[in-house]
């Protein structure tokens, strides 16, 4: 194994702001519960010890690379991130999540699976390598939509409404 | 010997039955398609198919669900292997090395081995449970809330040590995994806690959840952003290549047997041992394995080890279920209420009552086993197409059946959007170069360790000392420490020699 690069070295640093933030998080929450003692832990004991471990080991990452993440403390040229397919990859899987859990009580699966694949199908259309034709999407997700209706409801009785109500 | 030869040979008179062997079949067959399905767990699987076993006989009854049990385990890895779709915590182990094989070219090479693998697992622990059911249920009885504590905390350590990176990370992703399993209604004070005033929260998350935001949709996530959207090596499949290659064969045998020997004997110990049996069967072989960098990079070791020892453990967790009465977890529970509902009470007095379903189901779970490869090795050509299947379309219908299948846990819209967040998150360790394995470990045995540790402490009044007076407890902790240091200390010894030749 080749000795930790820089790049490492400030992951590492970075995930231990992330476990420290954690840990804060969690024990500053914790503190609202009973403690108790050893013998009778209350809701907060375990919590809070697992909250200050999780400090501590942040903690040490932390200090662990601290000398070599402020000594390549030059910020990733913006070049290297192209930001675009990443806002838009993330919206389009979002949007297909909030989609289906604000459709599926209300409007039943079949036409919440035509929306969520329709969105995920066309939303994420622009970063694929190789375009389908235009039709395609339209195509998968009646397929899907009748796919899942089938194996899912009515093939291992999935209780779900199938139509809008 | 010929005590065991008569039991067995009741066995094979309830389980060789024509009635017996299509039920098998059935609920072998049903349980692989299921479980291959992303989201839905052999738990769902067995809950669904549950009510349909209420007008079989008794022995069918339990054989079928035995059958869809490990069925549904199975599938779940293929679909593990070739999507990184994992539903449940041994699957998520499995991901790790076997869709690094797939994306490889090499995912028939993996699906092979854990047929293989899950085979000889399951027939190995058949034989355990059928000459060593009583002695070995009496002594998972006898382990003590600190000795089941002790040995989760051997657990934790045996999984922050195998995620690749330093071992402080390990612990890192361990302990926030206990954080938010956490989360939820405290068991015993009844406080919420973590719930940020979510109602949905106060249950507590789904393994299904956080396991498909974690791995599925992160995976998603960076393959659209990677650019090279869901670039997978193409794996031929021809019927010839059902049997290994020697190379695979030979690296693999010795980790399906380790694997097997551990999943044995973690499965007889109710709930912690299933769900740690894959860790820990991963971070062994890792420790042994010459050149560990491999792992992570598609180690078939770290595939069959954990497959076999996976299997081994779900056939020995029906011990302490059957001989008893204790289920060890939710899917246990199910199948002793199946049994209840046939009027059977299980206990230590289960094999002299009904001798006809104890050894009627032990020598049925080494038919199914049996089934299970019959039927799956020629399925592996069918289940590697889907990786021909341009990414444009899989993207969809990989979003799909996320929805539905974490919606079917708990019928929860809000546990959709849940995934999203643990979505982002396991991007952001991703980017991190943080392990979600040991996250997930974290999750499963939080509530179990306050529990044990709750009690423990409760019993000694308070006294620590508890963990290191009692002879097994303490063993399980010096192993954890033994870990630690045989993590840490090479890779010191190593900067230390380089520091050296670097000052000189």
């Amino acid at each position: 194994m080749a000795e930790p690069s820089e790049g490492m070295s400030r992951k590492d640093f970075l995930a231990g702001v992330l476990f420290m933030g954690l840990g804060g998080i969690g024990a500053w929450i914790a503190g609202g519960y009973s403690v108790g003692t050893a013998s009778r832990m209350g809701a907060g004991y375990f919590p809070l010890v697992v909250s200050s471990l999780l400090i501590c080991v942040g903690a040490i990452l932390l200090l662990k690379n601290l000398r070599s993440a402020l000594a390549s403390g030059s910020v990733r040229r913006a070049s290297e991130l192209e930001l675009r397919p990443l806002v838009r990859a993330y919206v389009v899987v979002l949007l297909c999540l909030l989609t289906f859990a604000a459709l599926i009580e209300r409007a039943g699966l079949a036409a919440t699976s035509l929306v969520c694949v329709a969105i995920s199908y066309y939303g994420a259309r622009g970063l694929m390598e190789r375009k389908g034709a235009a039709w395609e999407g339209v195509v998968i997700a009646l397929v899907l939509s009748a796919f899942s209706v089938a194996v899912f409801v009515y093939g291992i009785g999935l209780p779900m409404r199938i139509w809008p109500r | 010997m010929s005590d065991l030869l008569a039991n067995l040979a009741i066995g094979f008179d309830a389980a060789l039955t024509w009635e017996a062997l299509v039920y098998c079949f059935a609920g072998v067959f049903l349980g692989t398609f299921i479980g291959v399905l992303p989201g839905i767990g052999p738990l769902a699987a067995i809950a669904m198919l549950l009510p349909v076993t209420f007008h079989l006989p008794p022995v069918a009854a339990l054989i079928f669900l035995a059958g869809v049990y490990y069925g549904a385990l199975y599938g779940g890895s293929t679909a593990a292997i070739l999507l990184r779709l994992p539903g449940t915590a041994a699957s998520a182990v499995i991901c790790v090395d076997g869709h690094a094989m797939a994306r490889a070219g090499r995912a028939n090479v993996a699906l092979v081995m854990t047929t293989i693998a899950s085979f000889i697992g399951g027939c190995v622990a058949v034989l355990v449970i059928a000459g060593f059911s009583p002695p070995l249920a009496r002594f998972a009885l006898g382990m003590g809330p600190a000795e089941y504590a002790a040995l989760m905390i051997f657990g934790l350590v045996a999984a922050s040590a195998m995620s690749d990176g330093s071992i402080l990370k390990g612990f890192g992703m361990v302990l926030t995994g206990l954080l938010i399993g956490l989360v939820g209604m405290d068991v015993t004070a009844g406080t919420l806690r973590y719930t940020f005033g979510l109602s949905h929260l106060a249950d507590g998350l789904s393994i299904v959840v956080l396991a498909m935001g974690l791995f599925g949709i992160s995976e998603v996530l960076n393959n659209l952003t990677s650019g090279q959207a869901g670039k997978i090596v193409k794996s031929r499949f021809r019927l010839r290549d059902i049997i290994p290659e020697r190379r695979d064969l030979t690296m693999s045998l010795a980790a399906i047997a380790r694997g097997t020997g551990i999943g044995s004997a973690l499965g007889i110990l109710p709930g912690a041992g299933p769900a740690m049996s894959s860790f820990a069967s991963y971070s062994v072989e890792k420790q042994l394995a010459r050149d560990p960098s491999r792992f992570g990079q598609g180690a078939i070791e770290g595939v069959a080890g954990p497959e076999a020892s996976n299997n081994a453990a779900a056939q020995t967790s029906f011990i302490p279920t059957l001989t008893l009465g204790i289920p060890g977890d939710a899917i246990m529970a199910l199948i002793l209420g199946a049994l209840m509902i046939h009027g059977i009470a299980p206990g230590p007095n289960v094999m002299n009552s009904h001798p006809e379903l104890f050894w009627g189901l032990i020598v049925s779970f080494w038919i199914g086993n049996l089934m299970l490869l019959v039927l799956n090795l020629p399925l592996i050509g069918i289940w590697l197409k889907i990786l021909s299947i341009p990414y444009r379309i899989l993207f969809p219908t990989i979003m799909l059946f996320i929805c539905i299948g974490v919606y079917s846990v708990s019928r929860n819209p809000a546990d959709v959007i849940t995934v999203g967040v643990f979505g982002i998150f396991g991007t952001l360790i991703y980017a991190l170069r943080c392990d979600a394995v040991p996250l997930i470990l974290g999750f499963i045995l939080g509530p179990m360790l306050e529990e044990y540790a709750r009690r423990a402490l409760l019993f000694s009044r308070g006294d620590p000392f508890v963990f290191i007076e009692r002879p097994l407890s303490l063993t399980f902790l010096l192993c954890a420490v033994g870990l630690v240091v045989l993590t840490t200390v090479p890779r010191v010894l190593r900067r230390m020699r380089e520091a050296k030749t670097n000052t000189s």
